[in-house]
């Protein structure tokens, strides 16, 4: 009879040192700790500067209790981080980073005086949006290195994490400008009637606008990444589908595959709903005024 | 003799290829109050866009204080001046105050408190005490029109641009936005006022300027323009309205 339990740990934690896994579930923890207070954020108005120090700020908490070392924590190699943890934390190391890169972009596509500048921008993230994420998987992690610099060594888990950031970003840019299209062309004309253009009349009066009616694209974008990222395995990166295929291997466990491909369904399928739950709530309290 | 607040030299304005304005020429005095009417699609609410520089003119020139908008040379300050659009555009996701306090805050102009201060003076003239942490979602048209009014004034403009600020609305908001535009007409500013509202213009106007197919057909004093009209096209209008 096998072990469901350490089964299931394998499933969620791979081969991170067992001493350590309290810091990969405060990671954890912190993800959807993140979600509600954003949603509090939204609920209290409270300026989006305050949201982005605060997103930039639990990023760089998960990163250094995973992956970080120094005084405090030990040092854990990069590949002992695996199974569905790496999925999640992969997933909500790039979401934000890529809706903010996103919302930097759009501003210069909007804005940009350099119509040059913006035409390479949308060549560049065209490019990134036509080509399958494997190929820019397979392509960040072996070929970018020989390019430019062959001893710069990119780990195989950044490569991951910057192919999706910039995957995603391609995405996010698009809803962001169908968004823009959106705000009545009188909302425009009124702000250069009362003399707001340019980075104020982005942050102060499209922006809010873009953000809110871009959430039910960007919340199915977001969970079609969480599910995305199951394919860093093709670059040997022990995701829980990897870690899933090396535990039907053994023989205490080969006769329930199913079973086992049933529970970690139902772990993606959980999380994915529990971030459309998400996108309802943020969409329900950025309604300002309506009721 | 008045100063001209605004001086139009042959004016004209397209939009793709399609001429919208041809060869205005237009004065407003201080203080003056002019009523454009016209039929719709006769170049109306283009003419004052041209004022504030939301249409680019592609010939003439606009003369507006000491600044001179050209073709080649875009309006680079419309803080004189303040405009209230037919479908009010008050921004959706800002309360009421923020709506009235983004644009004077967004230009440093006064401390913070100084700008809350007239905000709520302003919201006290166009009868919206109590309103201003509410959303514009939540208020009525006529509502949302006079904090339209009260957002255009925060900075304190010279020229007040309306147009047609109450042909989106019911009979019973047009009059809770007229008793307030009535009170506007009391103070100091320029005001150019486009609307279909014939009695309005008529009580509350000193020139009314006649147009059609993106020209100006007659410019004459209120009084004169219905019991003296100076061309045929003037005429059959204004018989239209009789009836």
């Amino acid at each position: 009879m096998f072990d469901l339990l350490s089964a299931l740990d394998f499933l969620s934690f791979g081969f991170y040192p067992d001493i350590d896994k309290w810091r990969l579930v405060l990671a954890i923890v912190i993800i959807p700790m993140h979600a509600v207070l954003t949603v509090f954020c939204v609920k209290n108005r409270y300026r989006l500067s305050y949201c982005l120090v605060l997103t930039l700020g639990l990023q760089m908490l998960t990163l250094w209790l995973s992956i970080g070392d120094g005084a405090i924590l030990r040092s854990v190699k990069l590949d002992e981080l695996s199974g569905l943890c790496l999925n999640l934390l992969l997933a909500y190391w790039s979401i934000p980073l890529a809706t903010i890169l996103a919302a930097g972009i759009c501003f210069i596509l909007i804005n940009a005086s350099s119509k040059s500048l913006a035409y390479i921008l949308g060549l560049f993230f065209d490019l990134i949006r036509s080509l399958p994420l494997v190929t820019l998987l397979f392509f960040n992690t072996l070929i970018l290195p020989m390019l430019f610099n062959p001893k710069l060594i990119i780990t195989r888990l950044e490569a991951a994490w910057i192919t999706l950031i910039f995957f995603l970003c391609a995405y996010t840019i698009q809803i962001f400008l169908g968004a823009y299209e959106a705000i009545s062309y009188h909302q425009h004309e009124s702000a250069k009637a009362l003399g707001i253009s340019g980075w104020k009349k982005y942050r102060h009066i499209d922006l809010p606008q873009m953000l809110k009616h871009s959430l039910p694209a960007l919340i199915s974008t977001y969970i079609g990444m969480i599910k995305d990222t199951t394919l860093v395995m093709i670059i040997g990166l022990a995701d829980s589908l990897g870690n899933l295929q090396l535990l039907i291997s053994r023989n205490a466990y080969k006769h329930y595959y199913i079973e086992f491909f049933f529970i970690l369904g139902f772990l993606f399928w959980l999380t994915c709903t529990l971030c459309g739950w998400w996108g309802k709530q943020l969409e329900r309290t950025s309604n300002y005024g309506k009721t | 003799m008045a100063k001209h607040k605004i001086i139009m030299n042959n004016v004209s304005a397209q939009i793709a290829d399609k001429a919208i304005l041809n060869n205005i020429s237009l004065r407003v005095d201080d203080q003056e109050h002019i009523g454009i009417i016209g039929p719709s699609g006769s170049g109306k609410s283009s003419l004052i866009r041209t004022i504030n520089g939301l249409l680019p003119i592609s010939s003439g020139t606009i003369e507006i204080d000491s600044q001179t908008i050209t073709a080649s040379q875009p309006s680079a300050d419309c803080s004189k001046i303040g405009m209230v659009f037919q479908d009010y555009a008050l921004f959706p996701h800002l309360t009421v105050l923020e709506n009235l306090t983004l644009s004077p805050t967004l230009r440093n102009e006064n401390s913070t408190r100084d700008i809350k201060d007239r905000a709520f003076s302003l919201l006290d003239k166009v009868k919206m005490n109590g309103f201003g942490n509410r959303f514009p979602a939540s208020l009525s048209g006529g509502q949302q029109q006079r904090i339209a009014i009260a957002r255009c004034l925060m900075t304190e403009p010279e020229i007040l641009l309306l147009d047609e600020p109450t042909s989106a609305l019911d009979p019973e908001m047009i009059h809770e936005v007229k008793s307030v535009l009535e009170g506007l007409m009391q103070s100091q500013l320029s005001i150019i006022i486009v609307s279909h509202d014939i009695s309005f213009i008529k009580t509350t106007t000193n020139r009314v300027i006649f147009m059609d197919e993106g020209k100006k057909l007659s410019d004459q004093a209120t009084d004169l323009f219905f019991t003296q009209p100076e061309n045929e096209r003037q005429i059959s209008f204004i018989q239209q309205l009789d009836h």
